[in-house]
């Protein structure tokens, strides 16, 4: 390695640190404060404990019914984002595989809803569907999910199968396979990195989401974000609890992530192997 | 005439997610949409009452000023998450040994929902940052920055892009790892510097990657909720309300179920021919390549 | 009938001094088939909400009929944006609490009129919640705002609360606290207290009658009233600028200001806040064994002036129970558990008693009582109320929204100094004008 190299690689290096450390901070600041009590939080919050107190993990796991609120959040992100993998990677292959006019006015509506805002849609929305919310509410944020979801991850999707030759297609129904096992045999396979990708997208903004699960789930089946906001009242805020109640809802996602973030790495090398 | 085989075709793979979609979004968005021409008050509307609620919506002067800030706001926070965005996913594609741990690190912020991160950032801003200031004499800390327009606006692009520049990283990751190895070697044997490769080799081949990143960051400034909310409140003085907060604001805090529906289909026309100007012209330029 | 006059302070006064023979009867002791779910909105605040939710429990384990439930609100919305959803996806609270927007609600929830409850409070702290004669909702308890102070300040620097008679008093106690070496007040520039209480010391101050009174907000809601006119608008102002000049503390404009506030006072730096009795819970916590008092904000020079010698005190909140979307086993499991609450011995140890002892600290409002205040502001505040000298909660009338607009924008404007006192004034007018009088039982 030359010299001139190496150079750009420290100073690429320092760059990277600091700019980590940034993003990180505020999550730092987030797990100290939660070993802290309130008056100490409010005095200084920047600064270390003195005394550690897990009295805050512990009310906030209490009050939070942490384990039925994780349970319900994996059952709705899993089946959500499940969902919406195996439909919108169905239909974005077809608008991309059928040049006819109205595949493309299909794709156009799919771009045209992303930037409807929820609030349009809110009010309307719920009295429609009031009947069937309150027949299984779960089920009925799933289907939601996959309803708000299905535009973004089409679209994402649609972007990738573009890149794939048609000859791959050509060459599986030559062999003699159908069009539902030569995409999923063939083509849904060399889409990793980007069904990784759409997983995160839609995990992410699932599992944080709020306004939606407010307006659909009740006390039993609440999911963990909005079982956090039980400490952030209209005026005070019980920091130190809310501060526990986070760190606690962030790690089953950071661990998904982790986890991920493997697949991710492997959509990578096969992508260099290629 | 379509064949019974495309047809077939269309049953199989597009049918389910197609009729999902139409009944959560294009139905009760129409039915908004007919809304806004009647004396709607959130619980029933009886009858119709013309463009009087478009009119009423545009002779609102904090409708105007919120459009102006919202404007502001997607050109800024949509330049610079992009860039920031773009330099950290050349950052973690580079050789560096802790290239995966950085790209952890960047995404970090991602895993937290808006409020909250907005009540961590509010804390920030007003207690550690001010404390900080107050012990070094940092005289542009000393005041919170959220106590004042300008720079509540810098606080809110901060935090913008500190959360959303780890999810765009990830698009240009994508974007990044697609192009071949053996074309990066050819033109390094060619002996093209790094900023030249990078300018007509590495940016040419992912212009799919910033078709879609723009295209993001251009919808979630418009849609910026959250962070708004949770981090100025609209405030100082109710100058740092984006439209979504306007809207809300509208409709549910003062009751004006009308105006504020059509609000919502004005700021989604907005969009939409920002989005489609957007699209159009990143998709010349991918085809030109 | 819409008074808050000398019959309601009188009531409360009863309430609070004597304690009437107990009314306690045990909550239903019928069996049921299947227990009903019923649910509430919110937990009336949130500086109680581990006491409320405990109160909920004993409640839910003492009888066989109903499972209350409770529903968290998004605490960055208010309360109509809260509600409003919730009953367009047919999924309304059976319970739910509000003050201002009691207005909006009353077609949509229950006449309580002949409940128990109702008959156990007086007249007047029924009135704010009685629209055109149907009684929308029941009251949760008394509360009163002012000038807060640490006793053990006061009391070092050799003040005597009961001396400020009038502003020049207040004046001369801040700079007494100053040469002390202690900051004098923490004038808090949170949007609520700006926008909601510190106007209505304005406007309870404004006429020495409740009609008078209305007839200001008539002037003001029809455009022709000239604040700056108004001898007791100057003076307001000018307490407004003695705040501001004594305020010991930075201006911080956002939601983050209340907690701080309590901190400050707390600490034992600050002599005097502009707060409610609301923070004594939390004031307690953050400093236990200290004592926090409660006094008048004399905004005049004259010891005699109307209001100078007065705290304003008042309901800060109904209950009411939804009548379009609940069930009839609904309604009455959630008056069943109001009654409960506030009748049962077990529900008035919740009630009455201080959060040191698992209660939440509330005045009571309802005859019958047998667990009655003990911290030293609830007995201050008693007070101030057996002695007449309480001023009427004018924003209980203040249209849905207007203590937002007017809280969140001129007044903090004014506190920092970005407008001057003209166009405070131009601006509040504004804000009024054309508002619908509600106060007159006009529909909102």
């Amino acid at each position: 390695m030359s010299a001139r190299a190496r150079i750009g690689k420290r100073i690429t290096f320092g760059i990277g640190l600091t700019l980590a450390f940034a993003y990180v901070f505020p999550f730092f600041l987030v797990f100290v404060n939660s070993l802290k009590l309130k008056p100490d939080i409010l005095a200084n919050p920047l600064s270390i404990p003195t005394h550690i107190t897990w009295d805050n993990f512990q009310q906030a796991l209490t009050k939070m019914n942490f384990f039925r609120s994780l349970t319900n959040s994996i059952i709705i992100t899993v089946l959500s984002v499940s969902l919406l993998i195996i439909f919108s990677s169905m239909l974005a292959y077809y608008l991309s595989r059928t040049k006819i006019k109205l595949t493309k006015w299909i794709f156009l509506v799919l771009v045209a809803s992303m930037i409807v805002p929820f609030q349009a849609l809110m009010i309307p929305f719920m009295a429609r569907f009031a009947p069937f919310v309150s027949l299984n509410n779960r089920g009925a944020l799933i289907f939601f999910y996959i309803g708000f979801g299905t535009a973004l991850s089409t679209f994402l999707y649609h972007g990738f199968i573009s890149t794939i030759p048609t000859e791959i297609d050509e060459a599986a129904s030559i062999d003699g396979a159908s069009d539902m096992v030569a995409f999923w045999k063939i083509i849904f396979p060399m889409m990793r990195p980007i069904t990784a990708t759409v997983a995160i997208i839609n995990a992410l903004w699932i599992w944080n989401d709020f306004l939606l699960p407010r307006l659909v789930l009740t006390q039993d089946t609440q999911t963990l974000p909005l079982s956090t906001y039980l400490f952030y009242g209209q005026y005070s805020i019980e920091y130190g609890q809310a501060m526990a109640g986070l760190v606690l809802a962030v790690i089953p996602i950071v661990v998904f992530y982790l986890v991920l973030q493997k697949q991710f790495i492997s959509g990578i090398s096969q992508g260099a192997v290629k | 005439m379509p064949s019974a085989r495309a047809t077939k075709r269309f049953l199989k793979f597009a049918l389910v997610p197609l009729a999902i979609f139409s009944m959560v979004l294009v139905v009760p968005f129409a039915n908004g949409f007919y809304l806004t021409f009647t004396n709607w008050d959130g619980f029933e509307s009886s009858k119709f009452v013309g463009f009087s609620n478009y009119t009423k919506s545009f002779q609102d002067p904090t409708f105007w000023a919120t459009l102006r800030f919202t404007t502001l706001f997607v050109v800024v926070s949509l330049i610079l998450v992009n860039v920031v965005a773009f330099g950290l996913a050349l950052i973690v594609t580079s050789k560096l040994r802790s290239r995966n741990v950085l790209r952890t690190f960047f995404f970090v912020p991602n895993l937290i929902g808006g409020v909250i991160l907005g009540v961590i950032w509010q804390f920030i801003f007003n207690s550690a940052i001010t404390s900080l200031a107050k012990k070094y004499g940092w005289t542009l800390f000393e005041q919170s920055w959220l106590n004042d327009t300008n720079k509540a606006f810098w606080a809110l692009i901060i935090v913008t892009v500190w959360q959303s520049s780890g999810y765009m990283m990830i698009v240009y990751i994508t974007g990044l790892i697609s192009i071949e190895n053996d074309v990066l070697e050819a033109s390094q044997i060619d002996g093209a510097s790094p900023l030249r490769t990078l300018l007509s080799i590495k940016i040419p081949l992912m212009a799919q990657a910033f078709t879609i990143a723009l295209f993001l960051t251009l919808r979630s400034g418009f849609m910026a909720y959250d962070v708004n909310v949770a981090l100025t409140g609209g405030g100082p003085f109710r100058t740092t309300e984006l439209i979504s907060m306007h809207i809300f604001q509208d409709a549910f805090a003062n009751g004006n179920f009308g105006t504020g529906q059509s609000k919502a289909v004005i700021m989604f026309l907005m969009v939409a021919g920002a989005a489609l100007l957007q699209v159009s012209v990143s998709k010349r330029l991918e085809v030109q390549r | 009938m819409k008074k808050f006059t000398k019959i309601g302070a009188l009531a409360l006064a009863s309430a609070l001094t004597v304690s009437v023979v107990a009314a306690t009867s045990p909550a239903s002791a019928a069996t049921c088939a299947k227990r009903t779910n019923v649910t509430m909105l919110g937990t009336i605040k949130t500086e109680i909400k581990d006491q409320f939710q405990a109160a909920v429990k004993k409640y839910n384990t003492s009888q066989k009929c109903y499972t209350l439930k409770t529903i968290i609100g998004d605490s960055k919305l208010t309360f109509l944006q809260n509600i409003t959803p919730m009953y367009a996806a047919k999924n309304a609270p059976t319970i739910s609490y509000t003050l201002q927007e009691i207005p909006n609600m009353a077609d949509k929830v229950l006449d309580l009129k002949n409940t128990k409850l109702a008959k156990l409070v007086s007249p007047g702290l029924l009135a704010a919640a009685n629209v055109g004669g149907k009684q929308v909702g029941v009251p949760s308890t008394a509360e009163a705002f002012g000038l807060l102070y640490n006793k053990k300040v006061l009391d070092a620097a050799g003040i005597n609360p009961a001396s400020i008679k009038t502003r020049t008093d207040l004046e001369n106690a801040f700079k007494t606290l100053q040469a002390k070496g202690k900051k004098a007040v923490h004038f808090s520039a949170i949007w609520w207290s700006l926008g909601a209480h510190f106007t209505n010391i304005y406007h309870a101050s404004s006429a020495k009658t409740h009609e008078g009174r209305l007839a200001v907000l008539d002037s003001l809601s029809d455009g022709n009233k000239n604040l700056t006119t108004d001898p007791v608008w100057k003076n307001w102002l000018a307490t407004f600028d003695l705040l501001k000049k004594y305020n010991g503390s930075e201006a911080n404009l956002t939601d983050t200001e209340y907690d701080a506030s309590i901190t400050d006072l707390a600490s034992g730096d600050y002599g005097f806040l502009f707060q409610g009795n609301w923070t004594e819970p939390n004031l307690m916590t953050a400093a236990a064994g200290t004592d926090f008092g409660i006094m008048n904000l004399p905004i005049s020079t004259s010891a005699t002036a109307y209001g100078n010698d007065s705290i304003p005190v008042g309901v800060p909140g109904y209950f009411m129970i939804d009548a379009k979307q609940s069930t009839k086993a609904e309604q009455a499991g959630a008056l069943d558990f109001l009654t409960w609450l506030y009748t049962s011995a077990a529900g008035q140890h919740f009630v009455a008693d201080p959060v040191t002892k698992g209660g939440m600290g509330f005045i009571p409002v309802y005859s019958g009582f047998k667990v009655q205040p003990a911290t030293f502001m609830a007995r201050e505040i008693a007070k101030y109320v057996a002695a007449g000298k309480t001023l009427e909660w004018i924003n209980t009338y203040y249209p849905a929204g207007l203590q937002e607009t007017v809280g969140k924008v001129s007044m903090q404007q004014y506190f920092t100094d970005k407008i001057s006192s003209a166009d405070l004034a131009k601006a509040i007018q504004d804000a009024w004008k054309g508002s619908t009088k509600t106060w007159r039982g006009e529909s909102a």
